[in-house]
């Protein structure tokens, strides 16, 4: 049987940098995944993992194992998301949409409809990055990382039901940000 | 409840999969008739679109896996001095606080750093240095950093006799010192001698003209390294730009267009080429550009360089012929943009679709 994330985390404390090898490999698709909302870019995505991955061995023994290896490790990597838009607010406005369309140069069933699908998400993870931290992590846990309410409270640090509202409210204030250009569309309906 | 309400918990149970085939039909009907709830479907179908189409970067990760375990070995070895050193944002060491603060502390660490190696090298003091280290960029033979440092440790000869950081005091801590010795190897040598061998990096802060060598060296190391962050690579690429006189920055601009792993950096590189765009090598490099680079935004900016630069119409139409990808006829009209903005119209232009020419006269323009 595979070793737990917290007897890994045990084991890095100890001294074992094996052990925290394996950790980072058993979450660094989720953190990718996560840190990807927060950058819209893959350069960003990775200076965030690479920065929490760090910040996470150096405070390894402050792991008191009262939540998940997972949930504490998301957390960091939400204040890393945040230093990171802060030192890169500039450089995101101004590089942003080429490094997007670079990396979302991905071919589709045929270019309008590719250009098409770029350019809303494109749209979409500009508006995210615009929401403020907290809306933005809900929404990236939610869609980017696919957790369940529960999990979602317990990173944000509070109930199923505030983490609800929460998620709502993130939606809105999304909508709001995009000025009501997806609102219209109609493949949006389930 | 109103509609909205009890249909908002719909959408909860559509997230985690519970929400029956009934409820979600009600809810596509509500969607009709309520811009609101089909703004906000729209808006989850979309985020989950986005959100599917992010694929870990396995290359990547593997590299930030590496340099973590690799700060976290020469963390775990260096102990006390991680009050000292700190390594911010996970990307390149800097100082924490106090260290190197003062010019004198500055040249003398770079005293110390000579003296140093000149003790281990066997050699009698810094004067020796260039012409006995080997290989490594940073003291590469002849290179800005050792001039540097050797004026440096002349100055500091002056100011604080050229001795290592606490030398003379009694119990000197051995990890007081401003450097980072990393895999280092251990051999005996000849009699009582032993052989060392280590890479060895500081931090420094100096102010430089603009055009100082060392200014190049250091753009130059930034963009080939491949461990700088994005952010670094791009302001080196705007440096190296303004410096393309030097060829170090020249060639590590070419380089970075070629190479670099960042379509950011490498828009930049180019943008900062485009700047001696007569040049033939440089015109060699924007057109393996355009044949090959994945990014149809830059090789778009490719084409308004070459075209700006004078080339042979000719030439360049035959670069974008050449050209693959789904993107061609976007590449095709740019070519026929840039050349018209000039030469609105005449013989070997450009016309009707996939850019088959006029070859009436079979001549070609040059953009002036």
């Amino acid at each position: 049987m595979p070793p737990t994330d917290e007897q890994l985390a045990a084991a890095s404390v100890a001294g074992d940098l094996a052990a925290y090898d394996a950790l980072m490999q058993r979450h660094e698709g989720l953190a990718f995944k996560v840190a990807y909302g927060f950058a819209g870019s893959r350069d960003g995505a990775l200076d965030i993992v690479q920065a929490a991955f760090l910040k996470a061995f150096r405070e390894r023994a402050r792991f008191r194992g009262q939540s998940a290896w997972k949930t504490w490790l998301l957390r960091i990597l939400l204040n890393e998301g945040r230093d990171w838009r802060r030192r890169n607010w500039r450089r995101e406005a101004r590089q942003g949409p080429l490094e997007l369309a670079a990396e979302q140069a991905a071919p589709g069933p045929s270019p309008e409809d590719a250009a098409l699908r770029r350019e809303k998400r494109a749209r979409l993870l500009r508006g995210l990055r615009a929401l403020n931290r907290r809306h933005c992590l809900a929404l990236v846990l939610r869609y980017f990382e696919g957790l369940r309410i529960p999990e979602i409270a317990e990173i944000l640090g509070c109930t199923e039901m505030t983490a609800r509202n929460i998620l709502f409210r993130s939606l809105r204030r999304l909508r709001a940000e995009l000025g009501g250009e997806l609102a219209g569309e109609n493949e949006g309906t389930p | 409840m109103s509609d909205c309400d009890r249909l908002q918990q719909v959408i909860e149970r559509h997230w985690t999969g519970e929400a029956a085939a009934a409820e979600l039909a009600a809810l596509a009907e509500h969607c009709r008739s309520c811009p609101d709830c089909r703004a906000l479907c729209a808006l989850d179908e979309g985020l989950r679109a986005a959100a599917a189409s992010v694929e870990p970067d396995a290359a990547g990760l593997a590299e930030v896996r590496r340099a973590v375990l690799r700060e976290a070995r020469r963390e775990a070895g260096l102990g006390a001095e991680r009050g000292r050193w700190a390594l911010m944002d996970g990307r390149g060491w800097r100082r924490a606080s106090g260290l190197l603060g003062s010019k004198a502390l500055r040249y003398a660490a770079a005293a110390a750093f000579l003296t140093g190696l000149g003790y281990l090298a066997g050699l009698a003091g810094p004067a020796g240095l260039a012409g006995r280290t080997a290989g490594r960029a940073p003291l590469a033979e002849g290179g800005a950093i050792v001039r540097l440092l050797n004026s440096a440790a002349s100055a500091a000869g002056a100011d604080s006799g050229g001795g290592r950081r606490g030398e003379g005091r009694e119990g000197g801590d051995p990890l007081d010192s401003p450097f980072i010795y990393s895999n280092v190897r251990f051999e005996p040598g000849q009699g009582e001698r032993l052989h060392l061998g280590f890479d060895v990096s500081a931090h420094l802060e100096l102010d430089r003209p603009a055009d100082d060598p060392l200014v190049a060296e250091v753009v130059a190391q930034t963009l080939l390294a491949g461990t700088s962050p994005v952010g670094s690579r791009l302001k080196a690429t705007a440096i190296a730009s303004r410096l393309l006189s030097d060829p170090r920055a020249r060639g590590a601009l070419l380089r970075a267009l070629r190479d670099d792993p960042s379509p950011a950096v490498r828009a930049s590189a180019l943008a900062g080429l485009g700047r001696e765009r007569g040049d033939p090598a440089i015109r060699a490099a924007v057109l393996k550009a355009l044949a090959s680079e994945p990014s149809v935004a830059i090789r778009l900016l490719a084409i308004d360089v070459l075209a700006g630069g004078g080339i042979d119409r000719q030439t360049l139409e035959q670069a974008v012929d050449s050209a693959a990808g789904p993107m061609r006829a976007a590449l095709e009209v740019r070519t026929a943009k840039d050349f018209h903005r000039d030469a609105p119209e005449g013989p070997g232009g450009l016309s009707g679709r996939n850019g088959k020419r006029s070859e009436s006269n079979g001549s070609s323009r040059r953009i002036p």
